[in-house]
């Protein structure tokens, strides 16, 4: 039984050692023949460089207004898109009414129940004025009875039924009842005078009010809205930015546009890394550019410059030739050429950037190294940080970015056609 | 032809045997005799030789017998109780295991501070102990399975005693085993270079200096006067031991193995 | 009583004799944490393969010179085997007073240690070199070649040819047999076991060189691994212990499975002695 048991152990104890030495030659067969291969070049010889930088800029406009709204807003639709050019009197934004008016806003509700207040007033007045009418109604009608009675009474005088005192008192008081009807009547006059303006002055408080309820009237911006609750712009605008969402809370953005009306309000924005800016600015580099496709290049006019903490805005001037050619918001090109010398020049294909391949960003390059080792001679890659200098067609000229980089000098050895897939320390093999 | 026909079977190992042992080693001997200082009054001279030669005298006259009778005693005594098989495998298996792989063990022995006042050549006795009497022990095994117990009954029923047996009867009669014994411990003592090597390095203590760390140093440098003037030393010391072994056992005798 | 010494005498025994293979075990299943600590331990605390994780996959150089190993102790084999039992053939069956006397040259030879004999091999190489123009110094060949040459073989067998009746040598002889065809079909058939007990011993041997791939190989690319773990214990004594075991694994397994075999012969040559 023990001497079983301790077989069986055994036994597992020699599989378990075996298995690990199939392992280890497996893996030792990958490591040995699964290297990837690389191509070995050295620096390049001839180290000048032309050397081309391009960037890109865009069309904009001298101007640029945002529009914020002043309330909660309830859009139904909107009718532009952003980047698109809109003709004078085009369609921005519709409101929607059902939703605006009869809202649980408590704004509007409050300006409904001021319209209601006026309304109301209106009513008063109105029969006020109506009162006063019937007053005079009723002066009217006392005085002529009056006048009735006084004849009737004078009649009787003059058959002998009744004094001169008796007639007299009936004069008297067709008289007061006479003046009082007259009374009634001029203050009745000025009363509807009174009473025209204040109606007059109701109701325009009631139309700015309907006003605001249905939308804002913005003088400044040339923004106008109707009583549909259509917003339009009186210009021919540049959109650049349209608030995408139905429903805008007060102070939010909902429009930015640029006017332009005509070529002259355009100009070409760029944004430059520092070194390009300092070439062309200082150094008065040749500026070149070209809108996608066109090869023609044409030379430009700095205009101004914005400085910020990690780039520089150049504002190009359009000749008015160009202005033609150009509409807001296009993206154009831009290059910058020189030609220098560099200490270091390597193939293009030799070089694995960090972002894109441009003067000022870093970039990896892999120099092959050998050495003798348990299995046997092996060759492993070294990767170094460089800084690109500049870019040319076919070459780049590099420098070490930091201390403990290797320099690479005339008898360096470096893996053409590196890609992202080389690491530092891997094993490769080097085919011509 | 006939005589001559069996050569061919010899051949390829003369050949190779000559020329690549006898035949360079005759022609080093002019690096010996024929130097323009004495080599053999420079190794004299040189503390590193004495002092080896001192070890290795001293480690090969203690440590041989021993070897030698513990591996009789154990044989012995496995085959008079009857010990069981695992015994046997224990003690043959040490004779297996390659140098280097113990060395971990016994590297962390003769670092650790219990040894510290152990005079080194002990410690590498005691490895060699353990390496080779699995040799000596498969002789004697086989040695005593072979025995005619009848002699051995006489004796007892003669009336001498247990010991008196042992002495004055089993070991003449093994002394064909002894005499193998004997040799092939000479034999490893001479292969302990690889455990010194492999545990101590290529520069060990002084105390455990022996002749084989000398003469290899020597050989790295390559410094063949000196080199050529020990190793000569060395085979005309083996050549007197083997003459020696090999006329005490006819002496003692039973046919030998030659 | 005497049962229960037996025993514990045993167990003595099999303790101190297998105490460094077991703790060469027992390490090997320890952690990296555990070996820095440099006290004497004989547990793992935590039992684990880590070690041999880590030598068959990141740090498999180690089964380059494995293979180094094997290929020189192949050698040695191969070689030896066609050598000395045609030599052994020859001295056990030529009895001369040449042959006896080349016999104790042999011997002789047998009992040199072997800076003794690396020195005329080193003199022979450097004049090859010199003469023929062809590189042995630092490969394989240059080890295996004294290797095969070793006069231990010879000294061997012939032993065991000898033990022989001699009455199967005459029988055959009688047939009509050639001494080719005696030695295929009568004394290699007969010996089978010395051969595979003398394959063992060459084996061990050879699994174990350490003297002669110092002063003949100089690169480590080519070395074997019995030179490889002395560097190892100073520098990655992780994985030491892991290529200990890994190096004691195949001679520790064909020692097993010839072990009965040996029990066979060691009873055949006791059968015959008596």
């Amino acid at each position: 039984m023990v001497s079983g048991l301790f077989d069986r152990i055994l036994k597992i104890f020699f599989i378990f050692l075996s298995i690990v030495i199939i392992i280890g030659f497996v893996f030792l067969a990958i490591r040995n023949y699964i290297m990837p291969e690389v191509t070995a070049t050295k620096p390049l010889e001839n180290s000048t460089l032309i050397k081309k930088d391009y960037f890109t800029g865009r069309v904009i406009s001298r101007e640029t207004i945002e529009v914020k709204a002043d309330r909660k807003l309830y859009i139904e639709e909107i009718n532009v898109k952003s980047s698109q050019i809109v003709e004078p009197g085009s369609k921005i934004i519709t409101l929607d009414m059902s939703r605006q008016s009869l809202n649980t806003d408590t704004e509007a509700v409050e300006l409904q129940n001021q319209i209601k207040l006026y309304e109301i007033e209106k009513l008063n007045l109105k029969s006020q004025m109506n009162n006063r009418e019937a007053s005079v109604q009723r002066a009217l009608e006392s005085y002529n009875k009056a006048k009735e009675e006084y004849e009737s009474t004078s009649y009787l005088y003059e058959n002998g039924i009744v004094t001169k005192e008796d007639l007299d008192s009936k004069n008297d008081s067709a008289e007061e009842l006479r003046k009082s009807y007259e009374r009634e009547v001029s203050s009745l006059k000025s009363e509807t005078e009174i009473y025209a303006m204040n109606l007059n002055r109701i109701d325009s408080e009631i139309n700015i009010l309907l006003g605001k309820l249905h939308g804002k009237v913005n003088e400044e911006n040339k923004i106008t809205v109707d009583s549909e609750g259509v917003y339009f712009l009186s210009d021919m605008v540049y959109i650049d930015y349209i608030i995408d969402k139905k429903i805008v809370e007060e102070g939010e953005t909902v429009i930015r546009y640029s006017i332009c009306n005509s070529n002259s309000d355009l100009y070409i924005e760029a944004y430059l890394d520092r070194d390009v800016y300092d070439d062309i600015f200082n150094k008065r580099y040749s500026v070149y550019f070209w809108k996608n496709d066109e090869r023609k290049k044409e030379s430009l006019n700095i205009q101004s410059v914005r400085s910020f903490p990690d780039h520089n805005e150049l504002i190009f001037s359009l000749r008015d030739e160009l202005r033609e050619k150009v509409y807001i918001s296009d993206v154009v090109r831009f290059m910058v050429q020189s030609e220098e010398n560099y200490e270091c020049v390597v193939q293009k294909t030799a070089v694995v950037p960090v972002g894109e391949m441009k003067s000022g960003n870093y970039c990896y390059i892999y120099t092959i190294e050998s050495e003798e080792s348990i299995l046997g001679q092996i060759n492993y890659l070294k990767q170094g940080e460089y800084k690109i200098l500049a870019v040319g067609d076919n070459t780049v000229a590099v420098e070490a970015s930091q201390t403990n980089t290797t320099r690479i000098d005339r008898n360096s050895i470096i893996a053409n056609y590196a890609s992202a897939v080389l690491e530092n320390e891997m094993r490769v093999r080097i085919i011509k | 032809m006939k005589k001559y026909s069996m050569m061919k079977y010899i051949l390829p190992s003369i050949f190779g045997v000559a020329f690549l042992n006898l035949v360079p080693f005759i022609i080093a001997q002019k690096y010996v005799f024929f130097s323009s200082g004495g080599s053999f009054t420079d190794i004299f001279s040189n503390m590193g030789f004495i002092i080896s030669i001192k070890n290795t005298a001293v480690f090969m006259s203690v440590f041989i017998p021993l070897a030698v009778i513990i591996g009789f005693v154990t044989a012995f005594l496995t085959e008079y109780l009857k010990l069981s098989f695992w015994v046997q495998a224990a003690v043959i298996l040490p004779i297996t295991v390659p140098a280097s792989s113990v060395s971990g063990f016994f590297r962390e022995i003769a670092a650790s501070s219990a040894l510290e006042n152990i005079n080194g050549l002990f410690i590498v006795g005691f490895i060699f102990l353990w390496s080779c009497i699995g040799y000596t022990y498969i002789i004697f095994l086989i040695s005593l399975k072979n025995r005619d117990k009848s002699i051995e009954e006489a004796a007892y029923l003669d009336g001498s005693g247990t010991l008196r047996t042992i002495f004055s009867i089993m070991l003449p009669l093994h002394s064909e085993a002894l005499v193998l014994a004997v040799i092939v411990s000479t034999y490893n003592s001479l292969k302990i270079f690889r455990m010194t090597y492999a545990i101590f390095g290529e520069y060990p203590d002084y105390r455990m200096f022996m002749i084989q760390n000398f003469l290899h140093l020597k050989l790295k440098e390559l410094s063949l006067d000196t080199l050529m003037a020990g190793a000569d030393i060395l085979l005309a010391f083996i050549f007197i031991l083997l003459f020696f072994i090999l006329r005490s056992g006819r002496k003692h005798k039973i046919k030998m193995s030659l | 009583m005497k049962k229960f010494t037996v025993k514990l005498l045993s167990a003595f025994i099999i303790i101190v004799f297998i105490f460094p293979i077991l703790y060469t075990i027992s390490h090997s299943f320890m952690d990296g944490y555990q070996l820095k600590n440099n006290e004497v331990e004989i547990v793992p605390e935590i039992f684990n393969i880590q070690q041999y994780y880590e030598i068959s996959v990141e740090k498999n150089e180690y089964f380059k010179l494995y293979i180094n190993s094997a290929i020189m102790t192949a050698g040695v084999l191969l070689g030896q085997m066609i050598v000395s039992i045609g030599a052994a053939y020859y001295f056990s069956v030529k009895k001369s007073r040449y042959s006896e006397v080349l016999f104790l040259i042999y011997t002789f030879f047998m009992l040199l240690p072997l800076q003794i004999t690396l020195i005329p091999n080193v003199l022979l190489y450097n004049s090859i070199e010199r003469y023929l123009g062809l590189r042995l110094f630092n490969t394989q060949f240059a080890v295996i070649l004294p290797g095969v040459f070793s006069t231990l073989g010879v000294f061997f067998l012939k032993q065991f040819f000898e033990s022989m009746p001699q009455s199967y040598y005459e029988i055959a002889k009688i047939d009509g047999a050639s001494d080719l065809e005696i030695l295929l079909h009568v004394v290699l058939p007969y010996s089978k076991n010395a051969i595979a007990a003398l394959c063992l011993l060459i084996f061990i041997e050879n699994w174990n060189l350490i003297e002669q791939p110092i002063i003949f190989l100089s690169s480590m690319s080519k070395m074997p691994v019995s030179i490889y773990l002395n560097t190892l214990y100073s520098s990655y004594r992780e994985i030491f212990y892991a290529g200990s075991v890994l190096f004691m694994f195949p001679v520790i397994y064909v020692f097993m499975k010839i072990r009965d075999k040996l029990k066979v012969m060691v009873l055949k040559i006791s059968d015959e002695g008596r």
